[in-house]
């Protein structure tokens, strides 16, 4: 049976993301129903100059598309999974949602299927989109998910479009999702602003599960100050807990954010020089370790500290009150595997965004968790 | 115009200043009675202030400095006509005596007169005194140097003059003017004039402290300092660490810089018994005065009974561009040492990332204050942007501890 879980965070389909999932330990993957975002690739770009593009995205995509529900399968193995492409290229992204959909599938012995995958659908997608979510929503119980974001809100014919999509392709209520994306969530939002919009989607008692998403991690760090380390207000996480605490609502939404990333997909900059910066989740707040650019070079030509930057950070997150320790998730006892006085693998950006996810996903997981038990 | 007559004394002088101040706060017309007696009082003044301060040329160096202030040149603008970069260091800061070659060339080049750069006046003289620089004066008075008197009262060349003469008397400062036996770690801007009245003052305060105990050579070294910097995480650390000098009979002195220097500390080892070590605690900021007091007591380690008895440091731990000789290098190597060893800093994690994080954690391991690490962390990385927070915090201040020092007699 298609069951959404306590916790519902936005992946985007990368590796570092991916595998942050996959990484979890088994109770925390359990509490968790991942929201997979397709989005094109970055090019292949030459060895030799990071400019220069060999393969373009969408070859790229296309090339790997046959392998993705393998790869999907193996990442999220027994979990339901939402999966949206409204992020993809417009002219594969129907056809890519299909070949998806149709081949992320096990069954067990009896050959139930023991994977969930609910396509996701905006009320804005375009046709053949909307087909093939349709088309997959009845196959079996996995049902389908609308997804409502800010600016379909400004739509005031929105409440009897949703209800026409579902009376019109014949779907039950039931098996269908409501998930309300804010977006970027600043401190300026209210809880009265949210729960008025709400009350303009009628019936949400009576939807499968009803998920509100949005995320405050900024676009980038740039304008932090380097080796400074900062602290931002996690404003998603406290606005999600005042709506379920203004007793307002007749259903209170699960929580869904966009991890550690911005909640806007902007693309690649190629080339890009990173920061060595690390990112971990606390209670209410991220801290932010804010490196250097892994390849600055001073005006006098020496090179700065580079990679070395993260054995750094690691060593010292350790120390710091915060920390969970080496047990608290897979992302954890890598930092405190990197920051062992003999180890000099560093990691990678990659790498530490993946360390950053995992814990985040883990941490999440675990306030939910603790909140519903109380 | 009845009450206008010759100015004899200075008391009529200083009548007459009065007089024309409150006239020209009425901006009287030129052809008014009060107008003319305006400019008949101006011509008065000024024939006595010819009389009483005749016209005395300013030191070669002091001309030099006034010009370079003048078009805002840097010292490496006067190497085409002095010669290398050293010796031009040599030349602002007195140490060497400018040849006729670059006589002329200043003439020429800068247009500083022939007959300033050749002559030689004597600054202990009233008329000498009279050319000292009013800001630094004005400063003087305001931190008390003249006791009760003031400018208000008294000619710039007469408060300097007393304050020199019986300052000097008092203390038979013969070493005082052994510009051989004095070093200078100094800009090439600074006059050095506001050091020996900085100095003098320093042995004013330092003779009253009374200290029992005879300074035993040999008793400081780099264990001795890193238990003293270790009162740096104390509240009043400044306070703690001068009285624990005191027991080892080192007298620490409190005494804020005077404008056109960049002093930061001086060691003074012409008491035979008692060294003493003056701080000024020119950034109110524990970073200064701790890498301030660690440097001159490494000058008291490394220097004391040998052949130079002031050793004046200014820009210490800063980016300053100031020519250090073997002695300076010398206390600043121990100085770091005893604040941040480099075995310790060359496995920090400060090293690479010197965050506010890396600085604490450093810190915690030598037991001091994260202020004064992060000064040497800026140090060493040469860039002294990072750590801002943690050196300029308000629980990171000194001055708070000296308020007498930093009391104001008269506003500037």
């Amino acid at each position: 049976m298609t069951t959404v879980k306590s916790y519902v965070p936005i992946l985007r389909w990368r590796p570092a993301e991916m595998l942050a999932f996959e990484r979890l330990y088994p109770q925390d993957r359990e509490a968790i129903t991942p929201f997979i975002e397709f989005i094109m690739p970055p090019p292949k770009t030459d060895k030799d100059n990071r400019k220069k593009i060999v393969e373009d995205s969408k070859s790229k995509f296309l090339r790997q598309l046959p392998d993705v529900g393998e790869r999907l399968v193996k990442y999220c193995r027994e979990n339901s999974m939402f999966l949206d492409v409204h992020l993809l290229d417009g002219d594969i992204r129907a056809s890519a949602f299909e070949s998806i959909l149709s081949s992320a599938s096990v069954v067990n012995l009896f050959s139930i299927p023991v994977i969930h995958i609910i396509p996701v659908m905006g009320t804005d997608a375009d046709m053949a989109t909307r087909k093939v979510a349709v088309k997959y929503a009845k196959i079996g119980d996995r049902g389908l998910c609308i997804c409502i974001d800010n600016s379909h809100f400004k739509d005031t014919g929105l409440a009897k479009h949703v209800e026409d999509f579902i009376k019109n392709h014949d779907l039950d209520i039931k098996k269908v999702d409501i998930f309300v994306d804010l977006q970027i969530v600043d401190k300026n939002i209210t809880t009265e602003s949210v729960i008025e919009k709400f009350s303009r989607i009628p019936h949400i008692e009576d939807y499968r599960s009803f998920i509100l998403s949005g995320g405050a991690f900024p676009k980038d760090l740039s304008e932090l100050q380097k080796f400074e380390t900062h602290q931002i207000d996690r404003n998603d996480w406290k606005l999600w807990q005042e709506i379920i605490n203004s007793g307002k609502l007749k259903r209170n939404p699960t929580f869904s954010d966009y991890t550690i990333q911005h909640p806007i997909f902007y693309g690649y900059v190629l080339g890009a020089n990173t920061s060595a910066s690390v990112r971990y989740t606390n209670d209410e707040k991220w801290e932010i370790f804010r490196g250097e650019a892994l390849n600055y070079v001073k005006k006098n030509g020496e090179k700065g500290p580079g990679y070395k930057q993260y054995l750094a950070h690691a060593r010292e997150i350790i120390k710091q009150t915060f920390y969970k320790g080496a047990d608290y998730s897979f992302g954890d006892s890598e930092i405190n595997r990197i920051a062992k006085p003999n180890n000099e693998k560093t990691g990678n950006p990659q790498m530490w965004l993946s360390i950053g996810i995992n814990h985040h996903l883990t941490l999440v997981a675990r306030q939910v968790s603790s909140l519903r038990e109380k | 115009m009845n009450n206008i007559k010759i100015i004899k004394t200075e008391q009529d002088y200083q009548e007459a200043l009065k007089y024309i101040e409150i006239l020209m706060a009425t901006d009287p017309d030129p052809e008014s009675i009060e107008g003319e007696k305006l400019a008949i009082l101006s011509t008065l003044v000024a024939d006595y202030e010819s009389r009483e301060f005749p016209t005395v040329f300013p030191s070669p160096v002091e001309a030099i400095k006034f010009r370079m202030d003048q078009a805002d040149l840097k010292p490496t603008d006067l190497e085409q006509y002095i010669g290398s970069k050293g010796r031009v260091s040599e030349i602002l800061s007195g140490k060497r005596q400018l040849t006729l070659n670059m006589v002329r060339a200043l003439e020429t080049g800068l247009g500083i007169p022939a007959k300033v750069l050749i002559q030689k006046p004597d600054q202990s003289t009233k008329e000498g005194y009279q050319h000292w620089d009013t800001q630094l004066v004005r400063a003087m008075e305001s931190y008390g140097y003249f006791g009760n008197k003031s400018l208000k009262k008294y000619s710039k060349g007469v408060l300097l003059k007393q304050f020199f003469t019986s300052t000097a008397n008092n203390m038979q400062l013969t070493t005082f003017f052994r510009k051989e036996k004095t070093s200078y770690r100094i800009s090439s801007r600074t006059h050095k004039n506001a050091l020996d009245a900085w100095m003098i003052r320093v042995l004013e305060k330092a003779k009253k402290m009374k200290v029992s105990v005879v300074y035993k050579p040999g008793i400081i070294d780099v264990a001795f300092m890193r238990d003293l910097i270790k009162l740096s995480v104390k509240e009043n650390g400044p306070l703690l660490a001068r009285d624990q000098l005191k027991k080892f009979g080192i007298k620490l002195i409190i005494e804020r810089h005077l404008p056109k220097t960049y002093l930061d500390g001086a060691t003074i080892l012409t008491e035979k018994n008692n060294p003493i070590i003056g701080i000024t605690i020119r950034y109110d900021r524990l970073d200064n005065f701790w890498f301030t007091l660690m440097h001159e007591l490494a000058h008291v380690a490394r220097h004391y009974g040998q052949n130079i008895e002031i050793f004046y440091d200014e820009k210490l731990l800063e980016k300053s561009g100031i020519e250090i000789d073997t002695k300076e290098r010398e206390a600043d190597e121990l100085a770091k040492e005893s604040i941040l060893p480099d075995s310790k800093w060359e496995i920090s994690n400060a090293k690479i990332t010197p965050t506010p994080m890396a600085a604490q954690s450093l810190a915690n391991e030598l037991a001091i204050h994260v202020a004064v690490v992060a000064g040497i962390i800026r140090y060493k990385h040469q860039n002294f942007f990072y750590l801002n927070k943690i050196i300029n915090d308000d629980a990171a201040k000194v001055r708070k501890f000296f308020p007498d020092v930093f009391k104001l007699s008269t506003k500037i």
